[in-house]
């Protein structure tokens, strides 16, 4: 072993006192080498009176104290930030969900297939659905969505026009007879991913859209319109479409 | 019979909100961590403010720690080596350049460590390791100082296990070098 060859490691002898038959034998014959050797073992018990010296040393009494304050004042304003989150999304959920019910509410005389059969009222269809809005959530672009724009057939009667890329209605008998227009959100309007959904055709006066921020005409506030409302698991309502019916096939 | 929790267990309690479980942990690790930060930066009131926030991190992080990386006790290293390293580079240009600088703690005695007591051992040695450039002498605070593995030691670091050889091999032989007699220095014991 060369001198060189020794003080690579000489270190590491000197610390854990590896027995490396080669290296202790160039330290007995090497004069040079030997006292380094002699040295790093010195400073392995140097470090280690100073570790030892070392080892009562602790932060002082009151720090504890002041942590457990600090703990105690982060749970709380957790436990607050917590609280606040949900009264806001209990507030936002009733508000919707009252919106809703007014909706259907207001959708509950016009039901002239009811009356001329005189059969129990049906109750509004439901229809449950991968809905569109879940395998495309709602966008962002149809969070300040304009009113869906219509045309006046020669019968004078507005039709709503299915938007381009318009999801279509996963009932295969409603896509076929019905236009739809896209989803609009209400309320935070997200859904997730692996949310059930059901869909729930609505018939709602004209008036009822100004309350969404849709303008109608004055002279037609008295018509009514058709409408799916997407329903969450938790039953509020997520987003809404306005549909044509079959009269329009 | 009681069982003692482990870090981990405890970790997980207190980010639950369990306050027993922080004073345990705390209890539990606090010396090990202000004893790093005193090394390190030679001071008690920066080692005492490093532990505080070391551990006012640990409530707001502790989510961060992952087992597969280190233990507790290496993650806890880990934070208060940061605000460690942080203080250095505020204080770099004050007394750090003082600190830094290459002031061997040899006399005119060959080798100091043989003829000093244990008490000015302690000391020559404590002023040497806090000479030592941060990068080698965090490697001998973990190593030498707080008894950790290479292995623990490079969680610490956030580098390779033959990194932490090389530097804390380097340390010690500058720290040697400083208790040398300048007769003894390095160049003139090489044959
Ligand atoms: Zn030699």
């Amino acid at each position: 072993m060369t001198c060189a060859e020794f003080q690579s490691k000489v270190a590491e002898l000197g610390r854990e006192g590896i027995a490396d038959a080669a290296g202790l034998h160039h330290a007995e014959l090497c004069g040079g080498c030997g006292a380094l050797l002699n040295e790093q073992r010195r400073l392995t018990a140097a470090l280690a009176a100073l570790a030892g010296d070392d080892r009562e040393f602790e932060s002082s009494a009151g720090m504890e104290h002041r942590l457990l304050l600090a703990f105690r004042e982060n749970r709380a304003a957790a436990r607050r930030a917590h609280a606040s989150a949900k009264r806001i999304w209990l507030a936002v959920s009733a508000a919707v969900a009252a919106g809703v019910l007014i909706l259907m509410i207001a959708s509950e005389p016009s039901r002239p297939q009811a009356e001329i059969a005189g059969s129990p009222a049906p109750r509004p269809a439901i229809v449950e659905t991968p809905a569109p809005p879940r395998a495309q959530p709602p966008r962002p672009q149809i969070a300040s969505v304009e009113p869906p724009k219509t045309v006046v057939e020669d019968s004078g009667v507005r039709r709503p026009l299915p938007r381009r890329g318009a999801p279509a209605s996963s009932d295969a008998t409603l896509a076929s007879q019905t236009l739809s227009t896209e989803f609009l959100p209400l309320g935070a309007g997200y859904i997730d991913r692996n949310e059930r959904t059901q869909l729930l055709r609505v018939s709602i006066p004209r008036s009822a859209l100004l309350s969404m921020g849709i303008p109608v005409r004055a002279d037609r506030m008295d018509e009514r319109v058709q409408a799916d409302v997407l329903l969450g698991e938790d039953g509020t309502a997520r987003a809404i479409r306005f549909v044509t019916t079959a009269q329009y096939r | 019979m009681t069982l003692e929790l482990t870090d981990e267990l405890l970790l997980r309690r207190m980010l639950e909100g369990d306050e027993t479980a922080f004073t345990a942990l705390y209890r539990r690790r606090q010396g090990g961590v202000y004893r790093f930060a005193l090394q390190m930066s030679g001071s008690v009131e920066i080692a005492e403010e490093i532990t505080q926030d070391t551990f006012m991190l640990l409530m707001r992080q502790g989510s961060r720690f992952d087992p597969a990386k280190g233990s507790v006790s290496g993650f806890l290293f880990g934070i208060a080596r940061n605000l460690v390293r942080r203080h250095l580079e505020k204080v770099r240009n004050e007394s750090w350049a003082e600190l830094a600088a290459d002031d061997p703690v040899a006399d005119s005695r060959e080798n100091v460590l043989d003829e000093m007591t244990r008490r000015e051992t302690i000391n020559a040695v404590r002023r040497a390791v806090l000479s030592l450039p941060p990068v080698y002498r965090e490697a001998l605070v973990l190593c030498e100082l707080q008894g950790l593995s290479y292995l623990d030691a490079a969680a610490v670091l956030d580098c390779p296990v033959g990194t932490v050889r090389s530097r804390l091999n380097r340390g010690r032989t500058l720290l040697a070098d400083k208790f040398r007699a300048p007769a003894m220095k390095a160049g003139a014991v090489a044959i």
